[in-house]
């Protein structure tokens, strides 16, 4: 019967390589999205895209992994459920940078100047509320830190990239750049700003969850 | 010796009914198969049969003296009542149901021992407050080193696992320990010795979960899982204790009503909001309908068994 809590610490060690994975892809996502603001070769930035897109296959391979242990009856079916569902909302933020590198990739987009700084203040402040993520499901799993307190700010973080995006759309509607490119750029915009929505919606599962595995 | 048929068909209902209580949680949220669980159901309730179950036999026999025709007819209605009380969708309990008609047949012979019936009913109206009260303790006393320690979520749901196996196992031996004296108690004395009543009767009640218990263990565990994992895990504990005790005292009781008692404590805890007072009613109403009726039956079968002296 002891070998449950075995299998169970395999599972988890597996969850954390594949939380591992998706901060791996949100790591380079930062550094495709500051290489691509500072026009770099197209070589380098294929390579960064590729490499976000090959980390986001290996996450999807470990969640595949990670979705069969769970199944193998792994953990109580009600957590299963849970763990799957908040699994799948962290998954949803990989897809997100990864679609976000295939469009700055393809559409070959040129950040007018007075937009960058924009960008990457946009982008920060997305990867702050992911940082948060990781930190609020590791606190879910070992019943650790101040979860609540870190949905609350993921939601703040969520409520600024909304307003900041909607005020940079504006901007880019009423500035002088080529029609094609302001729709490309409102693109760029919402793409990058979805990655705190997600993040957003994961904070909301895992609220969700620690109420309903209070004692 | 064919008379033991009805006491092993009451076996065989109860086995098939109450081995729900204690494994339905864990097989139907399948942490456990159904198989490894009715094995274990078997195995647990012959073992409890034969280690603690001769007590209730005594109490049993204490309430009346019972001839073979009188053991048979008691066995009989008890068996009926609790069909037809299955038929109508109220909770039942097969001791309330095999009191009932023993007392039925005593009240027709006019030998009955009321000094055993007060122990008998103090015993029942203990049940449900027994499984309140553990359910109560060991719910905030495990909630207390819950938060104590915090386990991460891994190593708690190994735990609760884990628990759920071993409190059905418990549950189990419980179930056997106390019940038994149901099924074949009427006969302890008279037609089998009491070894050979708990035998029979554990083994009946074996068959029964063996056989007939997937449907009823699915539905009880699906309402139990409404529960979270911890909370059922509580539950069960609280009724394999209460219903062990009432076997160390000598006394069958209702796992059922146990049971209740228990998930009534749970949601005290969790707040008063979440029961629900029309089920408890119904409840209710089937506790002190089932010796009713079941006495009543006995009394119509013991008048149909001695219609000849009548003319």
């Amino acid at each position: 019967m002891f070998f449950l809590f075995k299998r169970n610490r395999i599972l988890y060690t597996n969850i954390c390589s594949y939380l591992d994975i998706v901060t791996r892809i949100m790591e380079t996502f930062k550094k495709l999205v500051g290489s691509y603001l500072k026009e770099v070769s197209e070589a380098k930035l294929a390579m960064l895209v590729e490499q976000v897109d090959n980390d986001e296959s290996d996450a999807d391979d470990a969640l595949v992994d990670i979705r069969k242990m769970l199944y193998n009856k792994s953990m109580l079916p009600e957590s299963r459920e849970d763990i799957l569902v908040m699994l799948d909302k962290v998954d949803d933020i990989a897809d997100c940078a990864n679609h976000t590198a295939q469009f700055i990739f393809s559409h070959g987009l040129n950040v007018p100047d007075e937009f960058r700084d924009d960008i990457r203040e946009l982008l920060k402040t997305s990867l702050k509320s992911f940082n948060l993520v990781m930190k609020t499901v590791h606190s879910l799993f070992e019943h650790s830190g101040d979860l609540l307190e870190n949905t609350r700010i993921i939601n703040n973080y969520e409520s600024m990239c909304d307003n900041f995006q909607l005020k940079l759309i504006k901007k880019v509607f009423a500035s002088n750049i080529k029609d094609i490119d302001k729709i490309l750029m409102r693109d760029l915009i919402k793409w990058i700003g979805r990655i705190s929505d997600v993040c957003e919606d994961t904070a909301d599962i895992i609220t969700l969850l620690y109420i309903k595995r209070a004692i | 010796m064919f008379r033991v048929i009805s006491g092993i068909f009451l076996g065989w209902a109860l086995g098939a009914n109450d081995s729900a209580n204690v494994f339905g949680t864990a097989v139907s949220s399948r942490m456990i198969r159904y198989l490894t669980a009715v094995f274990l159901t078997a195995l647990f309730v012959v073992i409890g049969a034969l280690l603690q179950g001769h007590e209730g036999m005594h109490t049993l026999g204490s309430l009346t003296t019972l001839d073979l025709n009188g053991a048979f007819i008691a066995s009989m209605a008890a068996a009926v009542t609790v069909t037809i009380m299955t038929v109508l969708k109220l909770p039942i309990s097969t001791s309330q149901a095999v009191v009932g008609s023993i007392l039925g047949i005593g009240i027709m012979s006019r030998n009955i021992n009321l000094s055993g019936l007060y122990k008998v009913l103090i015993c029942w109206v203990g049940t449900p407050i027994g499984g309140f009260v553990f359910a109560l303790i060991i719910y905030v006393s495990l909630r207390f080193i819950y938060k104590k320690v915090k386990p991460n979520i891994f190593i708690t749901d190994s735990l609760l696992k884990i628990g759920l196996i071993l409190a059905g196992c418990y549950g189990a031996y419980a179930l056997g320990a106390n019940n038994v004296a149901n099924v074949t108690g009427v006969y302890a004395g008279n037609l089998l010795t009491s070894w050979q009543a708990v035998l029979i009767g554990g083994v009946a009640i074996a068959i029964g979960a063996v056989t007939y218990s997937r449907k009823v263990m699915m539905t009880v565990g699906k309402s139990i899982v409404k529960l979270d994992a911890f909370s059922a895990f509580v539950a069960v504990v609280a009724h394999s204790l209460t219903v062990h005790i009432y076997a160390l005292i000598g006394v069958p009781v209702s796992t059922s009503q146990a049971i209740v008692g228990a998930v009534l404590a749970i949601g005290f805890v969790q707040g008063v909001h979440s029961i629900q007072f029309s089920t408890l009613a119904r409840v209710l109403s089937g506790w002190v309908l089932t010796p009713v009726i079941s006495s009543a039956i006995s009394i119509v079968f013991y008048v149909i068994t001695h219609l000849q002296y009548v003319a």
